[in-house]
């Protein structure tokens, strides 16, 4: 193992409803790396219905106790999980500040869930000052979701994983990243936004020492089921046979919809990729045994529902496909 | 454009790819020495669908891949292929270029290099919109690599070549995200020489020096991209943009009097005027003014939409 005299530490970000899959994501962590601190930084209140012993050994920072600038503005103009996708850097800068020790620092959303060791991980970051994860590195033609066209709009770049060596070049890549987000990090394809995710398809470009990992055993999520296969050898998970499973990033999957290995893909299926069937059964216990589902049901501290939005919700997809068709036919 | 690639590479020879019919024998002894390939010639398959679905500017962007892959199958002898956009003045020699594809398979250009600090246009978002790279350029030597990535393009321009960016389309363009992800032996040259225009004249300037011109001290200009120039408006660096003033920007005058020159001494606005044979001007163009404020309130409720 590296570096176990220096302090290691690898950060989440989710909201209240989301404490027990980071809880989940942050116990295998340190099952396979002791020696790592997990931080669960809070995009709410650690209200009283917060059970935080649940959460133990890991720490939690609250966003409030980050100030983040106007970030009572960026409560009012954000959906949710917009809101929650704003974090990133600032809990990264937060934590490089504080911990004067840490001089690499790892990002992982709440929803992954950890196999192996960080050795390939921690690796990354031997030469280079920051590590982005590609979604992919294999079209995909197919009629299904999401489609390649998807990923343009979203971001070539995965920001479920990140990580971060301390360096001048990563605080200005954080710096500008925070800068973008106080005012674009809406969900707004017309206007060229995605959250926190779409500005990374700039880093490769705009900073230096950049590493773009394609390890088939980081990162795997639906998004790359078309060039993955999991095997289980020796009671270890493989990925296309030789490469160990590190990370499984299980997005869109909820344990009240067991049928569904993703609600944002209709491509694949548990009938169709059996040999994720016994992942994501141990990943359904671990948020058994996390509690995900009393945490789920907890509301957030900062947004309220904006009334008027969701009651013409409707109508205003309706007035945007016109719209959408008038510009086409007299901009041709 | 051309002119200006043999007066540095006179061993090149430039060929024109038309998205339309030549009308004219004349026209065609006019852009001589240079030569013209219509479309039709190249037979793209299903053109007339592509036709119906499309129209002039997206047409004329997916036909990239389908005259490069026409040119390697029938040059035989053709090792390495480069593309031009027409509204750009080539400054050098080309053999920096010729080098690095001894080394690599396909070559493109950033957009930026740099990020912008100010609210002017064009906006760092209009890259993720419409791409990282720009496809105003590209370079590819004769490989299995170059021939994938082309029959690629090809398959992908094909059926999303649009300009629809809330369904992550634009033409051509926008796809190029996927290259260094999927395709070996690319080279994404950061190399400020090539494809200067006003998107990154915030990170480039230009100086003249012992008869050259150079780009940031060291660098040699080889290819300059005049995109949003037009003819009447001489002293306007681009209609796509406002962040750089002409007055502010006198390092970049003497290229765009060339430019302007050029298009002047080659008939550009006369040969405006040819409508396309394909694409006939539609109906409202007739009321264009009506039509532009119609197009500004469209998008201003868009925009308040957040769509």
């Amino acid at each position: 193992m590296r570096k176990t005299n220096f302090m290691n530490i690898c950060f989440t970000i989710c909201t209240n409803s989301h404490l027990g899959k980071a809880k989940a994501m942050a116990d295998s962590i340190i099952r396979y790396n002791p020696h790592y601190e997990v931080v669960i930084g809070l995009m709410d209140r650690l209200t009283s219905q917060v059970q935080q012993e649940l959460l133990s050994p890991h720490t939690i920072i609250e966003v409030e106790d980050i100030q983040i600038p106007d970030f009572e503005a960026i409560t009012k103009k954000y959906t949710l999980f917009e809101i929650s996708c704003v974090g990133k850097p600032y809990f990264a800068m937060y934590l490089f500040e504080h911990y004067p020790e840490l001089s690499e620092l790892f990002y992982f959303d709440s929803d992954i869930y950890f196999y192996d060791t960080l050795q390939s991980v921690e690796q990354l970051l031997d030469e280079h000052d920051i590590c982005i994860s590609t979604h992919f590195t294999h079209d995909l033609v197919s009629e299904c979701q999401p489609q390649m066209r998807n990923f343009l709009n979203a971001g070539l770049y995965n920001t479920g994983f990140l990580g971060f060596k301390r360096s001048a070049e990563t605080n200005r890549f954080l710096e500008w990243w925070a800068n973008r987000l106080q005012h674009e990090g809406f969900i707004n394809f017309a206007e060229g936004m995605f959250v926190d995710q779409l500005w990374v398809n700039f880093v490769p470009l705009l900073f230096k020492k950049v590493w773009i990992d394609a390890d088939v055993g980081h990162n795997v999520g639906y998004w790359n089921f078309h060039e993955r296969v999991v095997t289980l050898q020796e009671g270890k998970y493989f990925i296309n046979d030789t490469t160990p499973l590190v990370f499984f990033h299980f997005s869109g999957y909820e344990p009240t919809v067991p049928q569904h290995l993703s609600v944002h893909q209709d491509l694949y299926s548990f009938q169709s990729r059996p040999d994720v069937v016994p992942i994501f059964e141990e990943y359904r216990k671990a948020l058994i045994e996390s509690h995900h589902a009393q945490f789920q049901t907890l509301p957030n501290a900062f947004y309220k529902r904006r009334y008027f939005y969701q009651k013409t919700k409707g109508l205003q997809k309706k007035l945007v496909v016109v719209l959408r068709n008038l510009l086409r036919v007299l901009e041709s | 454009m051309a002119d200006s690639l043999i007066a540095h590479n006179p061993s090149y020879q430039v060929v024109i790819g038309l998205v339309d019919k030549i009308q004219q024998q004349s026209h065609i002894d006019f852009v001589a020495p240079h030569q013209i390939v219509e479309i039709k010639t190249i037979k793209i398959p299903d053109f007339e669908g592509l036709l119906g679905k499309f129209n002039l500017y997206e047409m004329s962007c997916l036909a990239k891949p389908y005259f490069a892959n026409y040119f390697f199958d029938t040059h035989q002898s053709l090792q390495k292929l480069l593309y031009f956009d027409t509204d750009m003045l080539i400054f050098d020699s080309l053999q920096p270029i010729e080098d690095s594809l001894e080394n690599y398979d396909i070559i493109i250009n950033p957009h930026v290099t740099a990020p912008f600090n100010d609210i002017h246009s064009p906006h760092l978002r209009i890259f993720l919109n419409s791409g990282i790279y720009n496809g105003g350029f590209f370079a590819l030597r004769r490989s299995n690599e170059a021939f994938r990535f082309l029959n690629w393009w090809q398959q992908y321009v094909t059926e999303d070549g649009y300009v629809n960016f809330c369904k992550g389309m634009f033409v051509d363009q926008l796809c190029l995200n996927f290259l260094p992800l999927f395709f070996k032996n690319v080279l994404i040259e950061h190399n400020p020489g090539y494809n200067i225009s006003y998107w990154n004249l915030h990170e480039r300037t230009v100086v003249r020096r012992d008869e050259k011109w150079w780009v940031n001290e060291h660098f040699p200009l080889l290819f300059f991209h005049f995109s949003g120039y037009q003819i009447d408006k001489p002293n306007q660096i681009s209609l796509h943009q406002d962040r750089h003033q002409w007055e502010d920007r006198t390092d970049i005058h003497p290229l765009f009097e060339l430019y302007h020159n050029g298009l002047l001494k080659n008939q550009h606005s006369s040969f405006m005027q040819i409508p396309n044979v394909y694409f006939k001007k539609p109906w409202h163009d007739k009321f264009s003014y009506l039509k532009g404020w119609v197009i500004v309130i469209c998008r201003k409720i868009l925009k308040e939409l957040n769509a």
